[in-house]
């Protein structure tokens, strides 16, 4: 699928909201600098610690993962068997282990290495919070830029492609829109799937903002509203509501029609990709970071590296529909084609109020609930 | 506070008391009422009874003997399985009739006063005159539970919660609220027996002056005989299922129809006798009888006859020991063994004491006659 | 309870109550370790106001944003504990006091919707609603379209009613099991028909347990997330979720506004439940005829069937339809569910323990030293259940990360339990209750006498006596600890997983067929629990 190059704003827009987050981060904790990642004898917990340093790797390394269990575990389990360190590995929704996380720091205690996320919304309020330590270079080249924190802090593993999700028995594809804007119409009315707290709808929004500037989101929102949407909790109830014709189309991530019919192949949903540069085909990615203060940097740089390896990452892809990250590895052939270097992401970070402007502009149209 | 004691200055009834409380007297009939529980034999076994309207019955035998269900089976809480119930000569309950207990202007007093833990003393009394179809007015209503508070002697006590009162209190307030529909017959299942000795005594008292005011027919149910003998004007006595006898109490307690009632209603000796005369007198170890049941008797070789302890006179002598005695005050009652081994008791006057170990001749009193039962070979 | 407790209860009664006075008069420590544990139990509460007065909300600015949540939350919790009254009561009388055929089954039967978490019961009872779901299809055969949406107040309504009525119906079970026959025979002798009787007799005294049902209701439909965003209804939880990263002074202010709706009516339900005073006398055995329901037993079963169908049949078959189809394709098998199966149940049975043991003490002082101190004391541990389990699981986790002194807890299972018993102890509070009450006075005088050491007498005297009351309590405790997600993914061990996670795992991406294996298998250990650890022993101390 050819894109066009005016997505790349999006990645440009990476770089210069880092600038805005650096400004605007005044209450939080004292950053670990820029320094190098090995540069870890700064750090200011007082638990016993292993060397984090050279080839003495310690014996085992802790994840918070907002990811889910099913999709990740059976890479970590060959990381464990690949690596010999153990993984300790603690699941929730990413939004709640961010609150851990913080709290934590805020007590001065570091319990988890590696926080992996299924949003970058939430790696950016733990960045905001510099709760993030500096990844090492050699790992952020891994991936292409437009897919990694501007300055180092988290990187993208996979990514999700945001689509419309549609009733095949309801809706004739011809009808379906091109643009996220050409959804605005009467056709709709009643008939989408929004999952307005959610935190990919979120971060949809944020890009949007990015791409389109506030007003223009703002439009589209209220539009949006105009049209009553029905709201759902999350993405795999609106595929399922989809599913069953409550409603004929929806605005997720792509990967859950697949994960739906793989349930149920008799589901009547398809995916539905929003053409070229639209805000409504955005790709959003999932992510990792270091937690700062973590005095196992290296095995958990090592881990990051071993998502981003070909075998992690063709798993990724294969097993779960997303779309690989790492330089060079491409996407299962059940997936729609993406040069995702053409695609950008964005530093969710501090974009002009960063999360809580975005909930606020949803809010205010009325979509998140 | 209005305490317990029965207030000594009721005399004559008032004439509102007479207007509030106002029975439609009415008899009861049980035709051949049989009362089954599922798994268990007949609690009642085919039991008739005749009731005169206005006057008070008591239903007397030990536990489990079918008195309390025959009760519930008036009430209409239990459905016989046979036989009929009719009150006031209409019938209640029979193969083709059943009439709901909420229809049958019967009123019952529970052995724990089962009064409603919500309601105040008030609301309790004036809870049947609420009930359906009765068009009591608001004033009237009040009228009537003044009345009764002050015919159970409570009077002040209305805004009280149950749980603040007394057990005699309790049930003197559970009487007043069946009371207040003016039942035309009312049924009292062991209303006493959750009342401590000294309570139980007084509040029996209580009780039976108010039945007698108010003349509603009573039916109640005990199992002890001091109770059923002072309330009631007949006792019918039961056991398993049936009904021994109905009598008055003094010609249960003297002419009793079987060995067991004679032992239920009262200590009974049996001292047996060889019947003479037709039956009419059995000579025994104490000396000659006269009996009151000669025709039953007549013709069998051995009777034991039914002497009661006050019947047994005694005096310093030889023929037996003395080897208990109870004092009670008002006589003394002495446990003797005869020189063949049995015992004896016997109730005298306490101005001639005599002594545990004491030897004495034993006499019969024989101005009253006494009861006779043919001995078979297996009697006890 | 005993026939020879209730022949000997009564008479001593009169004694017994003086007795009773004179006993409250004794200084006891009672009142002062009922205080201490509600302290523990209102440390959430604090926690909550303590962040939202340090993040500086406004006030009026939250009362600004949040009238339409509020509002919506305030509804629905009125409508489900009305209605889980109404249903609960029904439920309780038609199987306790009739004659409907296999009503000890229906009994059981009828407890089993509180087995499963609502999240779940919603997602199957949504998937039952589609085509070729066993709502829709079975609908289609009696010639009803089923609806194409199911959302909104009415659904979460009736979704919230089908699985929340046993809170209603188990204590008004055990109330009319206990109520004396001869007050409703008293009634019927006045002139009352069965329904009068029932409605002007009956129903005052069950009142208590009626109302604390219903507040146990009230309280989780305050505190419920999962189930109203599945089923599209926006309430005050949504505004604390959705806000916890973007507007934390937001989400602790509409946390802080949730809980002093819960303090409203926990004080409100204490003063509803009045002066009637509780009966303290055991109740009187002796026969009860179950009442003859005649041709009713027809719609009585088919409103037990129904009922049944909704809350457990209709989740269970939906469920069945996605572990087959993982079963059948190799996607899933039980082997991964034992590990958690045994963790999940062993926790669960240790929680009921602990809660009932913190429990006790404050029933002990409410109802044996009643006043404000106990009344206060039973207000926090009942206002645990409205705070959300993610709010109480935060707390803990700030307490034990902050105060060295509780720094070793920190993502251990002692904590996770102590996150429990704060969130579940109001569901022992009032069968414990019911439980020292069902000790006669005259027994426990009689026994200060023959035992004259307490802890012994506690336990040959006290506890079997309570026992039924305790083990529902517990049972209730263990139920809930099964299916709680939000505090155990928060405060548990690393790579640690319960029944309950294993669930929010498969449904949160969709993989329908490992949650409807992990749900079956909740239902099957939640079952065999409650049988193994409750009924069956609950039967043999009766």
């Amino acid at each position: 699928m050819k894109r066009s190059p005016s997505t790349l704003i999006v990645a440009g827009l990476a770089a210069f909201s880092f600038v805005a987050a650096a400004c605007g981060s005044d209450d939080a904790e004292p950053q670990s600098s820029d320094a190098a990642p090995a540069d870890t004898d700064t750090l200011p917990t007082g638990s016993s610690a292993d060397s984090g340093e050279g080839d003495a790797m310690s014996e085992s390394i802790t994840i918070y993962s907002g990811r889910n269990e099913e999709l990740v575990q059976p890479i970590l389990d060959r990381f464990e068997a690949e690596t010999g360190i153990d993984v300790d590995v603690k699941y929730d929704d990413a939004a709640n282990l961010a609150l851990l996380i913080d709290e934590e720091a805020s007590a001065g205690r570091v319990e988890a290495d590696v926080f992996l996320s299924q949003s970058p919304g939430t790696m950016g309020f733990l960045d905001t919070n510099g709760r993030l330590a500096q990844l090492p270079e050699t790992t952020l080249d891994l991936v292409d830029v437009n897919v990694r924190d501007a300055d180092g802090r988290w990187i993208g593993i996979t990514g999700r492609q945001r689509v419309l999700v549609y009733n095949t028995d309801l809706v004739d594809p011809a009808d379906l829109p091109t643009s996220v804007f050409d959804l605005i119409d009467e056709r709709w009315q009643g008939q989408i799937g929004v999952a307005g707290g959610n935190g990919s709808f979120q971060d949809f929004v944020t890009s949007m903002r990015a791409t389109q500037g506030e007003d223009m989101t703002a439009e589209w929102l209220s539009d949006l509203a105009a049209l009553d949407p029905v709201p759902y909790p999350k993405n795999s109830a609106i595929v399922a509501a989809v599913g069953r014709g409550e409603v004929e189309v929806g605005l997720v991530n792509h990967y859950y029609n697949f994960l739906a019919l793989e349930e149920d192949p008799n589901q009547t949903s398809a995916n539905h990709v929003f053409e070229g540069d639209d805000p409504g085909a955005v790709l959003l990615v999932t992510a990792a970071a270091i937690v700062d203060g973590s005095e196992r940097t290296a095995e958990a740089a090592l881990l990051i590296d071993f998502l981003l390896s070909d075998d992690s990452q063709r798993s990724f892809s294969d097993d779960e529909y997303e779309y690989p990250l790492a330089s060079g590895v491409e996407p299962s052939g059940g997936l729609p084609a993406l040069d995702f270097t053409d695609v950008g992401s964005i530093d969710f970070n501090e974009l002009q109020g960063g999360l809580e402007a975005t909930r606020e502009l949803i809010a205010d149209a009325g979509l998140e609930s | 506070m209005v305490g317990s004691t029965v207030g000594n200055t009721r005399g004559a009834l008032p004439p509102a008391r007479r207007r509030v409380i106002r029975p439609s007297l009415a008899s009861v009939a049980l035709d051949s009422v049989t009362v089954d529980y599922p798994g268990a034999p007949s609690a009642v076994d085919n039991a008739s009874l005749d009731i005169d309207a206005g006057s008070i019955v008591a239903l007397l035998g030990p536990s489990g003997c079918g008195k309390t269900s025959l009760l519930r089976s008036i009430a209409g809480l239990e459905r016989p399985v046979a036989g009929s119930v009719s009150i006031g000569g209409s019938v209640m309950s029979s193969a083709s009739t059943w009439v709901k207990p909420e229809r049958r202007s019967v009123g019952m007093v529970f052995q724990d006063g089962a009064l409603f833990p919500h309601l105040t003393v008030n609301e309790n009394i004036a809870f049947g005159l609420k009930a359906t179809g009765d068009r009591t007015s608001r004033s009237e209503r009040t009228a009537r539970v003044e009345e009764l508070l002050t015919l159970v002697d409570l009077d002040g006590l209305g805004d009280r919660l149950p749980d603040t009162l007394s057990g005699g209190q309790q049930q003197r307030v559970a009487l007043a609220r069946s009371l207040a529909p003016n039942p035309s017959v009312l049924l009292l299942d062991e209303p006493f027996s959750a009342l401590d000795a000294g309570l139980r005594v007084q509040v029996r008292a209580d009780v039976a002056k108010i039945l007698r005011e108010v003349g509603v027919t009573s039916i109640f149910v005990t199992h002890d005989q001091d109770e059923a003998f002072v309330l009631g004007d007949r006792v019918a006595v039961m056991r398993n299922g049936t009904i021994e006898q109905m009598a008055s109490p003094d010609e249960l307690y003297r002419s009793p129809t079987s060995r067991w009632v004679a032992s239920f209603v009262g200590e009974a000796n049996f001292v047996s006798g060889t019947p003479s005369d037709g039956g009419r007198q059995v000579a025994t170890s104490l000396g000659s009888v006269s009996i009151d049941n000669a025709d039953d008797i007549a013709g069998a070789g051995a009777v034991s006859v039914v002497i009661r302890p006050e019947q047994v006179e005694i005096a310093p002598g030889d023929d037996a020991e003395i080897t208990a005695v109870e004092y009670y005050g008002h006589d003394v009652r002495y446990e003797v063994r005869l020189s063949d081994g049995s015992s004896i008791s016997a109730r005298t006057h306490p101005d001639r004491l005599l002594e545990r170990g004491q030897r004495v001749d034993l006499a019969l009193d024989t101005s009253t006659k006494a009861t006779a039962f043919v001995t078979h070979a297996d009697a006890p | 309870m005993t026939d020879p407790a209730a022949a000997f209860t009564a008479p001593a009664r009169l004694g017994g109550s003086r007795a009773a006075s004179r006993l409250q008069r004794a200084p006891s420590l009672l009142t002062p370790l009922a205080l201490a544990i509600g302290a523990g139990f209102a440390f959430p509460a604090a926690f909550v106001v303590w962040r939202t007065i340090r993040l500086e909300a406004s006030f009026s600015e939250t009362i600004g944003e949040i009238p339409g949540p509020l509002w919506r939350t305030v509804q629905l919790a009125v409508l489900v504990s009305a209605s889980t009254a109404c249903l609960g009561t029904l439920l309780a009388w038609v199987t306790t006091r009739t004659d409907l055929p296999l009503r000890s089954m229906w009994r059981i039967v009828l407890v089993l919707p509180l087995v499963l978490p609502s999240f779940v019961g919603a997602t199957a009872f949504i998937a039952g609603l589609a085509p070729g779901g066993v709502i829709h299809d079975g609908l289609d055969l009696i010639g009803i379209d089923a609806p194409r949406r199911f959302r909104g107040l009415g659904a979460s309504w009736f979704v919230l009613t089908a699985f929340t009525y046993p809170y209603v119906m188990l204590p008004v079970s055990g109330r009319l099991a206990n109520l004396r026959a001869s007050h409703e025979e008293s009634a019927r002798m006045l002139g009352c028909t069965q329904r009068q009787a029932f409605l002007r007799v009956t129903l005052p005294e069950l009142r208590p347990a009626i109302l604390g049902g219903s507040l146990l209701v009230f309280l989780y439909t305050l505190s419920e997330f999962g189930a109203v965003q599945l089923l599209g209804y926006d309430t005050l939880t949504r505004v604390i979720f959705a806000t916890r990263l973007s507007d934390r002074a937001l989400s602790f202010a509409s946390a802080t506004v949730l809980l002093a709706l819960a303090v409203a009516v926990v004080v409100a339900e204490r003063r509803l439940r009045g002066r009637s005073t509780p009966d303290r006398r055991a109740a009187a055995a002796g026969t009860r005829r179950p009442t003859e329901l005649g041709w009713r037993k027809v719609p009585a079963t088919l409103t037990c069937a129904t009922v049944a169908a909704i809350g457990i049949a209709v989740p269970v078959i939906s469920l069945g339809v996605w572990a087959r189809r993982g079963l059948a394709a190799n996607r899933v098998s039980f082997g991964d569910l034992v590990d958690p199966a045994i963790t999940t149940a062993t926790v669960a049975t240790i929680t009921a323990l602990v809660t009932v043991i913190v429990v006790l003490p404050v029933a002990l002082a409410t109802t044996r030293r009643p006043g404000l101190g106990p009344n206060v004391a039973a207000g926090f541990v009942v206002g645990g259940f409205a705070i959300p389990g993610l709010v109480i699981a935060l707390s803990l986790a700030v307490l034990a990360l902050n105060v060295s002194a509780f720094g070793f807890l920190y993502q251990t299972l002692p904590l996770l339990i102590i996150a429990y018993v704060v969130h579940f102890g109001s569901q022992t509070l009032t069968s414990a209750e019911q439980a020292v009450r069902a000790v006669p006075d005259a027994v426990r005088e009689q026994s200060q006498l023959l035992e004259p050491n307490a802890l012994r007498r506690a336990v040959r005297v006290d506890l079997p006596i309570m026992r039924p009351g305790l083990l529902a309590g517990g049972g209730l405790v263990m139920l809930a600890t099964l299916k709680e997600l939000p505090a155990t993914l928060l405060l548990a061990p690393n790579d640690f997983s319960t029944l309950a996670t294993e669930v929010w795992s498969g449904l949160e991406e969709g993989f329908y067929a490992a949650a409807g294996l992990a749900s079956l298998t909740l239902i099957a250990v939640s079952g065999a629990l409650t049988w193994l650890l409750v009924l069956r022993r609950m039967d043999s101390a009766a």
